[in-house]
């Protein structure tokens, strides 16, 4: 998952795609109607359809599809436990969970890999307390900072033997005192980032990069992708393909 | 030696300051007044630990003093910092803990877009101080993939995109190779030539000649034990060693000539030897003569 | 092991949906509790959410991974805990690592755990040293958020008994037996869960532990 975080921060901050030129609240409005669809339709077929567009989406957004695939799946295994004791003999039903789950992930990587983390956090901080807007930041720039940081703590407990692999309370114990040096370690330097901030002129409210409220023809595409899942939604529900 | 904190013409002083950390650490910056007038370049050199960040800390507002006083432009900083950051600019040690977006030129952005600067005047702004950095080709590049020594010249055009009057940097060469410590050194001449004052923290002593008008000496504990020229600094080798601070080789190897008789001077720098040294031969050849 | 993981579409619309209402509701009621604290206790916040993220990528085998709530939930309070888990599952909804829909019931669940440690904590605190208090209220909270879980599904089956209904190629509607569903879906997961909350508390007693020897003002 640190891996994830990293990698999808690279295709959101270095795209140069329409998809990354359109303003993070049109994309958002794009999200809401797919999930929109994922909440209302029930025809797997058209669930598919849905997953064909977003694959579509992000190849546009030059998005590598495969790694982006498989971020989007990754809630599947654990909703599987979920479809299994959902299942009811046809082949619809888990067709129907797992594409709305496909969907709904799909749209959020999309969301995400073509939208660096201020921007995405701009809008959100304007109508949610400063406590989480902030924390939000914070915690993501943190967790950027700790990503090398674990892994070389994990580095250090495996070379001098303390994840041995010949307990697994023991290695557990190992990996909590590892865990406390890092509790030790992001507190020390999330202070600091935020005093930072603070110095740099942060006054409470998340600062976009880029242009995440400001509108411009890009901004067409996702909005008019948007319009054709819901007319899409409305035309289903003509035809009864919906719960 | 002691100066009015709000005299015209000081930009920071700070006088007799005592912090105690959490885990009871104490640090006493006492001794001699620390005081850097406007337009003046200013090193604090000492050990590891011996007070040099804690110092900056209470300048930057970070920190508040348990006892003592601190001044920048006649503001309390750790009450009123809001009043003067747009004139203060600051480069940290580690710069992972300064950078703060994704992308180089988001990063250098940062701060005049949180000051309300309209996005045009913002992008000339940024592609200014990239330029004069010298990193306008990584503009569109993610920070955390460059490297160290990458990553401290978008701290320091974050730092100067606004123009400050005052700028602090905590060990500024660290991590970087010899070619881009001496254009750094020569970036800092120039905007010291425009008027702008700096306070360096640093323990590498080679660059404190190219780097500052005034050294201050700091031992274990914070005691600020001496103020002056570096040639002053430098000259009184027992001083240094006692605060565990090593003169640049060149000071060394020539208090060593004076030691056995060879009196050829006190030079800061190497051109500076080559020169003594050239000058002392050529007399000699005349003397043989 | 205490995060749902499930992902959009799955529950019933008025499940999710007074999720997010009582999640931003909590949340209101948080930040203006915490309004006046110094910024240091949002920092922690931070960097506690973060390290959740970061111990997520802690595998445990075929037990998933570690929260790290527990811990999480006994440095911050309850309040501020829960805050964290809201934050934790935003980015995780982000990432695609769970529904957006869902992100109320997630925060409610994780948040039941971070919620609770440390008022468990502070009782097991009469008799035990850190650490092993630590492991203690580790425990009790991953229970209330187990609880917390099975109340969602509980839900989830009493709004939706007829399962999931749909046209069939025969055209009539198929429907699942929702309790038998959900007992079921309990039956799988248990084991898992009960592992889970083995290994959080060991975890759990050596971080806590930890930071009463190296860092006590951190602990409550």
């Amino acid at each position: 998952m640190n891996s994830d975080v990293a990698l999808v921060d690279t295709w959101a901050a270095s795209g140069r795609s329409p998809f990354h030129r359109a303003s993070a609240l049109s994309k958002m409005a794009f999200l809401a109607a797919i999930l929109f669809a994922v909440v209302t339709v029930q025809d797997p077929v058209a669930l598919g359809a849905v997953a064909l567009l977003l694959v579509l989406c992000l190849a546009v957004a030059r998005v590598p599809v495969g790694p982006a695939l498989l971020l989007a799946l990754y809630p599947l295994l654990f909703s599987s436990l979920f479809v299994l004791s959902r299942w009811d003999g046809t082949w619809q039903t888990p067709a129907t969970l797992v594409l709305r789950a496909l969907d709904g992930s799909l749209a959020a990587v999309l969301l995400v890999a073509t939208t660096p983390y201020p921007d995405l956090f701009a809008p959100i901080a304007r109508v949610t307390p400063r406590l989480l807007g902030d924390g939000l930041f914070l915690t993501y720039r943190a967790f950027f900072g700790l990503l090398h940081r674990a892994e070389r703590t994990w580095t250090a407990l495996r070379l001098r033997g303390g994840l041995s692999g010949r307990g697994l309370p023991k290695d557990l114990r190992h990996a909590g005192d590892g865990l406390g040096q890092l509790v030790l370690h992001s507190y020390d330097r999330s202070r600091r980032l935020y005093e930072v901030m603070q110095i740099r002129g942060h006054s409470g409210r998340v600062c976009g990069c880029r242009h995440w409220a400001h509108f411009t023809a890009i901004d067409f595409l996702p909005l008019a992708l948007a319009v054709v899942v819901v007319a899409g939604v409305v035309v289903l529900t003509r035809n009864g393909g919906l719960r | 030696m002691s100066e009015p904190r709000n005299a015209d013409g000081t930009a920071v002083y700070v006088s007799c300051v005592r912090h105690v950390y959490a885990d009871r650490t104490q640090v006493h910056l006492c001794g001699l007044d620390f005081v850097v007038k406007k337009g003046e370049r200013v090193a604090i050199l000492g050990p590891n630990g011996c007070g040099k960040s804690t110092l900056l800390y209470h300048i930057l507002g970070l920190l508040a003093p348990h006892e003592g006083e601190v001044s920048v432009f006649g503001v309390n900083p750790a009450k009123g910092f809001n009043k003067i950051r747009e004139r203060v600019g600051v480069v940290l040690q580690n710069v992972d803990e300064q950078i703060l977006a994704p992308t180089v030129w988001d990063d250098v952005s940062f701060s005049p877009r949180n000051y309300g600067y309209a996005p045009a005047e913002v992008d000339r702004m940024v592609d200014t101080v990239l330029e004069e950095v010298g990193i306008a080709h990584l503009r569109h590049k993610v920070c955390h993939g460059l490297s160290g020594g990458e990553k401290r010249k978008v701290a320091l055009a974050g730092a100067l995109v606004l123009k400050p009057e005052l700028l602090i940097l905590d060990e500024p060469f660290e991590g970087l190779d010899p070619r881009s410590k001496s254009d750094l050194a020569a970036l800092l001449e120039r905007l010291h030539a425009q008027g702008m004052t700096m306070i360096t923290a640093t323990h590498d002593v080679h660059v404190v000649s190219d780097l500052a008008d005034v050294v201050y000496v700091l031992v274990t504990g914070g005691e600020i034990i001496a103020r002056g020229a570096p040639e002053e600094i430098f000259a009184d080798a027992a001083r240094l060693k006692a605060s565990n601070v090593e003169p640049p080789q060149v000071v060394e190897l020539f208090q060593r000539l004076e030691e056995e008789g060879i009196p050829l001077g006190r030079p800061l720098s190497v051109e500076d030897a080559v020169e003594r040294l050239k000058a002392a031969l050529a007399a000699r050849g005349r003397d043989s003569a | 092991m205490t995060h749902l993981h499930i992902a959009d579409g799955v529950l019933p619309v008025p499940l999710w949906l007074g999720g997010l209402l009582v999640m931003a509701g909590l949340v209101g009621f948080v930040a203006w509790r915490h309004r006046n604290d110094r910024a240091d206790r949002l920092t922690l916040l931070a960097s506690l959410a973060a390290l959740m993220l970061a111990a997520m990528a802690v595998p445990l085998g075929p037990l998933g991974h570690l929260s790290f709530a527990p811990v999480v939930g006994i440095l911050l309070g309850s309040g501020l805990g829960f805050l964290a888990a809201v934050v934790v599952n935003a980015i995780l909804a982000f990432l695609g690592h769970g529904g957006i829909t869902v992100l109320g019931l997630n925060a409610l669940v994780l948040g039941a755990a971070t919620a609770s440690a440390r008022p468990f904590h502070r009782l097991a605190r009469t008799r035990l040293e850190p650490g092993p208090a630590a492991a203690v209220a580790s425990i009790a909270a991953g229970l209330v958020s187990v609880a917390a879980l099975w109340a969602v599904l509980a839900c989830a089956s009493a709004l939706e008994p007829a399962g999931i209904a749909h046209a069939a190629t025969d055209g009539h509607a198929h429907e699942a037996d929702a309790l038998g569903s959900t007992g079921r879906f309990l039956a799988f997961a248990s084991p898992f869960w009960l592992l889970g909350l083995a290994a959080e508390a060991i975890v759990a007693a050596s971080v806590v532990g930890f930071l009463a020897r190296v860092r006590p003002e951190l602990l409550p």
